[in-house]
């Protein structure tokens, strides 16, 4: 069985299959280089119209996740499909359409030197269907007014900017939005307004998002289905509810616990479980399992072999670990 | 009713008390006000957080306390006590001898903090060597192992010799405490001191520097933007907009009760962990430019609650208590919380 072969429903929109991301990396003395493997067998699916959010913390492999769906990344091996049709290397322009993304920093991903209509009119012209009407639509969909098209990105603020980048990624009707960090780098009030724009645009034109963020706060709020992510795998799977409130894997449990709480009431009796160390060097991970070397749980067995990512009862929650919670005593 | 009570509680002492500290922009053109009278203390022992977007004037606050503004800035106005002493009248020589000693600061970014071509230990050694001269340099180098083991570092003696390279970003945000610590301060300013690193890291140094603090009795300024933080680690908050000081209070008064019509808009647009959220309420338009703040109320442009009445564009709110310590800065303080409520049910939804 492939790790996590039924975490994912093969009717799905889009269904990840296995998928590997390694690079190589070179030695800084000598020949030769070391395998770095940021995505290591993942499995997901997603449902049309639905929000898989991916959470994890800098370096698990999250973004390269998503490029790799996107297509930025060759994929080691595995396969992505889409609407049963396997997206590889070699993508039809249908295919690409259907798949768009939005970075994290507005301020690098939009090209000063271009309007906001060229912008927009880019991914437009170079499918063959560009039309003003239909660049109007997108940035009212967006909130910005159509005298915005003229401008450069220069003339916004982050969170107009980031409306720029969501309407470039919307010109084309996609069915899958890929949102990298989307959030991440706007201010509290700020953040909200694209918050909320996301979920409306997602009920009006039934978009599947691939939500990553390291934010587990943002994450509950867009999410139906939640991933968390350690070392390149897919550690715990399942309903926000499931993975929020009875979370089963030790890293997911630590990770929910290390979120500072805005509710100083509680902060007395509040237990927290703090991770010994740092994470391990990615280039010669711990043998079995990824997490034992920072895991308040890990045994001998740990250490021997990789636990796959199975279904813990007959609800559709998937952890990886040997000595998962039984859901009951957790929070 | 006084607009600025300080204390709290009885018996207790603030520590650095900030006076209608006011900081000007000069330039060319002329003068742009970006501080405008902003006053807090800070009881020993205890936390102070202060929380705003970027922009609010957080971080330039607690620069001109410290004497760091960069050039083109200039205090204006307002006092800065600390031990005793206004900061602000204090010549440069004088000032050096306090910062690093008993007033102390921790980044940010202890990558960029760190001087990357000297080991940890002994940039840690040079901050006791200038304000404890007379130490000998074994005595020195047994105080900075010491100092690295009170943060957590495992195996000191080897990481004593280590660049800041070798370490991970947790472990130089412990070396960076270590050295804010290393004079024993009375007060020490932690700007953003774990916006840089990873939950689980954040939650292991925020555990460090609440241990740290205990033991050394410390009293601290926290700057951040992550209402979370400062719910976990303050005892009392500040919350900035526009340069100003819109709400101050206790971390509890603040959370329970929030006075101010922006810390009920920011309160409710964040997205929670605890808590199934339909819609968040969002805060209308943008922050001000820095500098270019609109005439009256600066948050008047963006409230919720005000709707364009006159008296938010014309005149500037002071400070006022809501209850006893609890103070805020709005021409309708009684109406805030009646709307407070409409706005969180807001958020928790049409679908209940």
């Amino acid at each position: 069985m492939n790790n996590g072969e039924m975490a994912k429903t093969v009717d799905d929109l889009l269904v990840v299959d296995d998928l590997h991301a390694h690079f190589r990396v070179p030695r800084a003395r000598g020949w030769g280089g070391d395998a770095l493997r940021a995505v290591n067998g993942v499995s997901f699916s997603l449902a049309r119209g639905a929000t898989l959010g991916l959470v994890g913390e800098s370096g698990c492999g999250k973004s390269t996740l998503g490029r790799t769906v996107i297509g930025l990344n060759a994929a080691t091996s595995g396969t992505i499909k889409l609407k049963g049709e396997a997206l590889d290397g070699r993508r039809t322009k249908e295919q690409r359409r259907a798949v768009q993304i939005v970075f994290q920093d507005p301020f690098s991903s939009l090209d000063p030197r271009f309007t906001v209509h060229e912008i927009v009119a880019e991914p437009l012209r170079i499918n063959n269907c560009y039309s003003p009407e239909r660049i109007d639509e997108v940035l009212e969909s967006v909130g910005l007014r159509p005298a915005a098209a003229g401008r450069r990105p220069g003339d916004f603020s982050g969170g107009q900017r980031q409306r720029i980048a969501i309407a470039r990624a919307l010109a084309l009707s996609p069915e899958v939005l890929i949102l990298d960090e989307a959030v991440s780098a706007l201010d509290m009030s700020i953040q909200a307004q694209v918050l909320n724009l996301l979920k409306r645009l997602q009920r009006e034109l039934g978009l599947a998002y691939l939500f990553i963020s390291h934010n587990m706060s943002v994450i509950r709020y867009m999410s139906d289905r939640i991933a968390v992510m350690y070392m390149g795998r897919i550690v715990e799977i399942g309903r926000r509810a499931q993975v929020l409130d009875r979370p089963r894997h030790p890293y997911t449990q630590s990770l929910l616990s290390a979120v500072p709480l805005p509710n100083p009431q509680g902060r007395a009796d509040r237990k927290r479980i703090i991770l010994q160390g740092d994470l391990p060097n990615p280039i010669a991970p711990p043998s079995g399992c990824v997490f034992r070397t920072r895991c308040f749980k890990a045994e001998k067995k740990c250490a021997e072999a990789v636990p796959e990512l199975e279904r813990r009862d007959s609800e559709d929650q998937f952890v990886a670990c040997f000595f998962p919670d039984n859901g009951k005593t957790a929070k | 009713m006084l607009p600025d009570s300080g204390s709290t509680g009885p018996g207790s002492q603030p520590v650095l008390s900030v006076r209608d500290l006011v900081i000007d922009a000069v330039s060319d053109e002329g003068r742009e006000r970006i501080v405008d009278h902003v006053s807090f203390d800070v009881m020993a022992g205890s936390v102070f957080g202060i929380v705003g977007e970027s922009g609010s004037g957080k971080t330039l606050t607690m620069l001109a306390v410290m004497g760091l503004l960069p050039n083109n800035l200039r205090v204006a106005g307002g006092e800065v006590w600390l031990e005793g002493r206004n900061l602000l009248t204090l010549s440069a020589e004088d000032l050096r001898k306090i910062r690093g000693g008993r007033l102390a600061m921790i980044f940010q970014d202890p990558m960029t903090s760190l001087n990357p071509v000297i080991n940890v230990g002994k940039q840690i050694g040079e901050i006791i060597e200038i304000h404890n001269p007379s130490l000998s340099r074994g005595a020195r180098k047994d105080r900075v192992v010491e100092l690295l083991s009170l943060v957590g570092i495992p195996d000191p003696g080897r990481r004593y010799k280590q660049f800041p390279h070798e370490f991970s970003g947790g472990m130089r945000q412990r070396a960076m405490i270590a050295m804010a610590v290393a004079n024993a301060p009375t007060l020490l300013i932690a700007d953003e001191p774990t916006t840089a690193l990873d939950v689980t890291i954040q939650a292991q140094v925020m555990e460090i520097l609440a241990e740290v603090r205990e033991r050394t009795n410390t009293s601290m300024v926290l700057v951040t933007h992550d209402l979370g933080l400062v719910a976990e680690s303050a005892d009392e908050i500040g919350v900035m907009y526009g340069g100003r000081m819109m709400e101050r209070a206790s971390v509890a008064d603040v959370f329970a009760n929030p006075s101010h019509p922006y810390t009920v808009g920011l309160f409710n647009s964040l997205p929670r962990i605890d808590a199934e959220l339909d819609e968040l309420y969002s805060i209308a338009g943008q922050p001000p430019t820095v500098g270019a703040y609109p005439s009256g109320c600066v948050f008047h442009p963006r409230c919720g609650l005000s709707e364009g009445r006159p008296a938010c564009a014309s005149n500037e709110p002071a400070l006022v208590s809501v209850t006893q310590g609890h103070l805020a800065a709005c021409h309708f303080i009684e109406e805030v919380t009646p709307w407070a409520a409409r706005v969180a049910a807001a958020a928790l939804g049409r679908s209940k």
